[in-house]
């Protein structure tokens, strides 16, 4: 596969402050790339490097091969490369049609654009991304008439009107409600499907919609890890820089953890008697003294993680034991306030993932079952 | 309104052409056949200085109402424009030969800068093609670094002292404070201040007028209009759409100068002199307020607004000398505090619909997306 | 080596007074980002006050008239001060954001003080009062009643109208009472004497240097350390430092980002107006005299970058140095005595007028903008450019 986008040893810094530092990066062609990080991370800094905004102080940008060095914003944006800017920017005097038209112009010298008339493939083509990004009956509007999410959406359109093969877009979710943010996810989502995207982004639903394949974690202007959602997720580290402290417990643990939460999310419906069997057992189980206990009761709260699948999870147990202590963590959680349905169908599921002895699971059932009853 | 379909807007649009046509039309026949006929030549002559005014007032109007650039510096190429044509009114006067304001500081020969304006036709392209390059090299010079706001403005009002000075100062070269008369020189033989030479410049003006009216309407429409809209409002963002905002900021100042020439010149021929005094700080911000009055971002503001303040100064400075400063600045005050968007955007804004309240048409203004929401619809056909 | 160190010190005194007049503005533009034209009729404000405060001490008699130029830089202050605020009171704050219309509004205000130090009289005086006692008198009353913010745009519009009307017609009432309407300053030039003790000069350097150059160059050290200590070392400029950086979260810390705006305005105008006491000293002084000012100081603020006071300094010493070596012919000279080609020194030679020195230098600007578009110092990072 073709590398789109490589960033070797990059270093920013503004009078000293580094904001990006010795950040090695790279990206396929045709891949939706999350990158996620705390505030101050060097997310913005990141794009603005790509963009041609900032000049890296060391190390080099390769668009394609090509390195951006002293290029042009305007040259980099018409060799392909499209941003969309956190706070939605859009042209607030043109109507929605004329600030699409812009962008579409196929030829954005001054001469050609004062003495050329708008081609009818570019009509076409901005009457298609009217439909596409839902702003058809609002075209002839000027766009500060617009809302927030239709913004978002019409800067988005802009995005994809300037034909980039690469999109950048900074925090699409921000300030949008729920439903306008799935709306921009599946737009992001069947953008990926003819478009390399990197997509910085705060809010961690979002990212799980539309993290399909990796996703980056910056630090302190630093990569501090890369995988797919799940790995991320686990990683100590990321946990450490998200939630302030490193976690009490191995990765291994939280994966266990997790099996528990979805089971006990598998009705829809979380009851805070299902959390405390969860926390109950897993710190009893995990801590070292009673101390702990009580801490690791907090800590693990935060790492629940939710609408994780199983089948994302459960090939990730280590061995047999592992394996046990999950079934009879499951069994109990569903055990606990009857079973219904869909608990069933999620306990099924589950025992075709772990793939144990069926006289381990007999035996599993009926201890907890005696316990119960 | 908001709600009509692309064919209506068709419709209107060219419904609108056809008014704006007739409106053009109209007042070019006023303008140029029944105003000679019936006012005298000497109000005729004021009257063709604030139309001549009125074209520097378009080129304002084009940079800063639509593409968001102030210059304090037009008067350059006013000027430049303006003793471009002095210039060869001159020679044409003495035949090619040195023009007597030289021997005061001793000049034996002709200086190589007042060769070429010898010839009128060169003159003609000159007093347009000189300011333009002059501005297009400002503008180049500021804007690839992007220099943008208050500082291009600044720097503009800078470059405005120096050519003042410049002007100024080399009597050897351009007859320094003194400045260029043309009332007493000739073109084509005949004495300019004369009636029959005066209206003819008057005439030039009218469709002079016409003319840059028509080229702003065409600049400012289509896409290059849209993209001058859209680096006034977010430059950074024109760029990250791949274009490069300084080739349309350079064109456009560029035009804006070459625009100021021609009035520059039109304005000369019709006061008699040109002095470097037209290069004071003061008048090239006049320029702005007659734009700001009328009403920035619309070009038959700029027109309107010249004409009104220009009027009012000539009534008031002939009554009230002393009051005109305060007024003005009164004016600038008002224009910028109370109506930012100048008579002409009060008037679409608000005015339309005040008079239209009052011969009882009342309209209810909501939100546009109420406007299209169908049930909004329905329920206003019951009501 | 002496011409030049003598065209070094007349630069530098030159430099200073640059220095001192663009020293209020670099602060209101730099921490307000307010393009204030009316900049050169504060300082022009500045010296008419020591005008009228000598003529008050000259009355006085002798011994006391030595010291007026000690009270006439606090007067000077204090009353550009207080139609600085005036001014950003009664317009700008309307403004903020909005930087060209700033522009537009002070040339307004500019207009209006030339034309106000033109044909001020008592009776011009008297009528100013009596519209100010009309119109926020009526304010006044009318906001104790309970349906103020409805019929607030309509009562304005009234009240103006109503007390403009009624002081004009006062005016052309008593216009024909000849004491009241004798301007006082009237159209032409004012000249400010000089103290007995700031006459003369010394020429310990070698050369003549005038005392009032001294004296001009240690009061403008002395403004420039007083701005210092006031921004960096006290509660207030600790205060306006904070609006700078970031207006809206000041604001929610509870910093009265008004109060802070205008004591910033204020005090740029206040340095306006001892830039006017200094500027008084050194010739006469008239309506205009602001303008002569404004386009130089503004380019020391653009060279100087935006925010920093040292940037403000080196450019205002740079620029006075240059135009002082060009425009003097100084720098000519010192090339003949190194037989420097004359091809050079010609071009020197063209330059070698004050009107014609400025000229270059605006070129130089403009190539030094060039290389750095921001200025000597400009503001790095992320949200210096959106």
């Amino acid at each position: 596969m073709s590398k789109i986008l490589e960033i070797e040893n990059l270093t920013v810094s503004f009078d000293g402050f580094k904001a990006l530092n010795n950040l090695n990066f790279s990206m396929n062609t045709g891949e939706l790339r999350v990158i996620i990080g705390p505030n101050g991370a060097g997310k913005t800094t990141f794009l603005d490097v790509i963009t041609g905004k900032v000049q890296p102080t060391q190390g080099r940008v390769l668009f394609k091969g090509k390195n951006l060095k002293k290029i042009p914003e305007f040259k980099i944006a018409r060799i392909g490369i499209g941003r969309k800017f956190q706070t939605p920017r859009v042209y607030l005097n043109l109507t929605v049609r004329e600030n699409l038209d812009l962008v579409c112009n196929q030829n954005k010298n001054v001469f050609p654009t004062l003495f050329s008339r708008p081609r009818n493939s570019e009509q076409r083509t901005v009457a298609g991304l009217l439909e596409t990004v839902g702003l058809y009956s609002k075209a002839n509007l000027n766009a500060n008439l617009l809302s927030h999410g239709e913004k978002q959406r019409l800067e988005i359109g802009m995005l994809v009107a300037q034909s980039p093969d690469l999109l950048l877009v900074d925090e699409p979710a921000a300030g949008l409600t729920d439903e306008e943010t799935d709306n921009v996810g599946a737009l992001l989502l069947s953008l990926a499907e003819s478009h390399s995207i990197i997509a910085i982004e705060h809010d961690m639903e979002f990212v799980r919609q539309i993290a399909n394949d990796k996703v980056t974690v910056l630090h302190q202007g630093a990569l501090l890890c890369e995988g797919t959602m799940d790995e991320v997720q686990n990683d100590p580290r990321v946990i450490e820089v998200y939630l302030g402290e490193a976690p009490s417990i191995t990765p291994e643990q939280i994966n266990i953890l997790r099996i528990a939460a979805s089971m006990a999310w598998a009705d829809g419906n979380f009851a805070p008697e299902e959390l405390n069997v969860i926390l109950d057992k897993l710190s009893q189980e995990f801590a070292t003294n009673t101390e702990h206990q009580h801490n690791l009761k907090q800590e693990l709260q935060n790492y629940l993680g939710k609408n994780i699948t199983l089948e994302e999870l459960v090939p990730k147990l280590q061995n047999s034991t592992e394996k046990e202590k999950v079934l009879q963590l499951s069994y109990e959680i569903i055990q606990f306030n009857g079973i219904n349905e869909r608990e069933v169908k999620a306990y099924q599921q589950l025992l075709q993932l772990l793939n144990l002895p069926t006289e381990t699971i007999e035996q599993i059932e009926t201890e907890i079952k005696a316990k119960y009853n | 309104m908001s709600n009509e379909t692309g064919v209506q807007i068709k419709q209107r649009k060219r419904r609108n052409k056809l008014i704006e046509i007739g409106v053009i039309i109209a007042s070019v026949i006023i303008l140029a056949v029944i105003l000679p006929s019936i006012i005298p030549a000497f109000r005729l002559r004021l009257i063709g200085r604030f139309l001549s005014l009125a074209i520097v007032a378009l080129g304002i109007d084009l940079i800063w109402g639509y593409t968001g650039l102030l210059s304090l510096g037009h008067g350059i190429f006013f000027a430049l424009g303006g003793y471009a044509l002095a210039m060869n009114l001159k020679l044409q006067t003495t035949g090619g030969e040195l023009p007597d304001f030289f021997t005061l500081y001793g000049v034996k020969e002709l200086p190589w800068v007042w060769q070429p304006f010898n010839s009128f036709p060169f003159t003609i392209i000159a007093l347009i093609i000189i300011p333009g390059i002059v501005a297009g090299l400002i503008g180049y010079l500021v804007f690839r670094n992007r220099i943008k706001g208050v500082y291009f403005s600044i720097l503009t009002q800078a470059a405005l002292l120096v050519f003042f000075n410049f002007f100024n100062g080399q009597q050897e070269i351009i007859n320094g404070t003194n400045g260029l008369k043309t009332d007493t020189e000739k073109i084509f033989d005949i004495v300019v201040s004369s009636p029959g030479v005066q209206r003819t410049f008057y005439i030039i003006t009218v469709i002079c007028l016409v003319l840059i009216y028509l080229l702003c309407r065409w600049l400012t429409s289509g896409r290059f209009g849209r993209i001058l809209k859209a680096i006034r409002d977010d430059e950074t963002r024109v760029r990250f759409s791949g274009y490069d905002p300084t080739g349309y900021k350079v064109l456009v100042f560029a035009i804006s100068g070459a625009i100021a020439g021609i009035a520059g010149a039109l304005y000369t021929v019709q006061t008699g002199i040109i002095t470097p005094s037209i290069m004071k700080v003061a008048f090239s911000i006049e320029m702005v307020i007659w734009v700001a009055v009328g009403g920035r971002g619309t070009l038959i503001g700029a027109i309107i607004g010249t004409l009104l303040v220009r009027l009012a100064q000539t009534f008031l400075s002939e009554s009230f000398p002393e009051i005109w400063l305060f007024f003005q600045g009164a004016l600038f005050l008002i224009v910028v505090t109370v109506l930012p968007d100048g008579i002409i955007g009060w008037w679409t804004n608000y005015g339309w619909f005040k008079l239209r309240s009052l011969f009882g048409q009342n309209q209810v203004v909501t939100y546009p997306s109420l406007e299209q929401d169908p049930g909004v619809q329905q329920e206003k056909d019951q009501i | 080596m002496s011409t030049l160190i003598e065209g070094l010190f007349n630069g530098i005194s030159i430099g200073s007074v640059l220095l001192i007049a663009a020293l209020g503005l670099a602060i209101v533009f730099g921490l307000m980002g307010v393009i204030n034209l009316a900049h050169g009729e504060l300082m022009m404000l500045g010296a008419y006050s020591t005008f009228v405060v000598q003529n008050i001490f000259k009355s006085f008699g002798d011994p006391w008239f030595d010291f007026y130029i000690i009270v006439a830089i606090p007067v000077a202050f204090i009353v550009s001060a207080v139609v600085g605020l005036i001014l950003e009171r009664g317009a700008i704050r309307f403004l903020y954001g909005r930087p060209l219309e700033t522009l537009l509004a002070t040339w307004g205000v500019s207009l209006i003080l030339q034309q106000f130090v033109r044909s001020v009289n008592w009776l011009l005086m008297i009528s100013l009062g009596i519209f100010s006692l009309l119109f926020f008198g009526g304010i006044q009353v009318v906001k104790k009643r309970a349906d103020w913010e409805r019929i607030k745009s309509k009562t304005l519009t009234l009240l103006i109208f109503l007390s403009t009307g009624i002081a004009i017609a006062f005016y052309s009432l008593l216009s024909k009472n000849s004491v009241l309407t004798k301007a006082w300053f009237s159209a032409r030039n004012v000249d400010v004497t000089a103290p007995k003790w700031l006459r003369g000069g010394t020429t310990a350097l070698g050369f003549q240097t005038p005392y009032v150059r001294l004296f001009i160059i240690a009061l403008t050290i002395l403004c420039l350390i007083g701005v210092y200590w006031f921004l960096q070392r006290s509660t207030w400029g600790l205060k306006i430092r904070a609006v700078t950086q970031n207006r809206t979260m000041s604001s929610c810390l509870g910093i009265p980002t008004a109060k802070v705006d205008a004591l910033t305005f204020a005090l740029g105008s206040g340095l306006a107006g001892i830039a006017g006491c200094a500027v008084s000293l050194l010739g006469s002084v008239g309506p205009n005299t602001g303008q002569n000012y404004i386009v130089d100081t503004f380019m020391v603020v653009v060279v100087g970058g935006v925010g920093n006071l040292l940037g403000t300094v080196l450019a205002a010493l740079g620029i006075g140095i240059l135009n002082y070596l060009v425009g003097s012919g100084t720098l000519a000279l010192f090339l003949t005595s190194f037989s420097a080609p004359q091809s050079l020194i010609d071009f020197f030679l063209f330059f070698a007028t004050s009107s014609m020195a400025k000229v270059m230098v605006f070129a130089l600007i403009i190539t030094f903008l060039q290389i750095k578009p921001a200025g000597l110092f400009p503001q790095k990072g992320r949200t210096a450019e959106l």
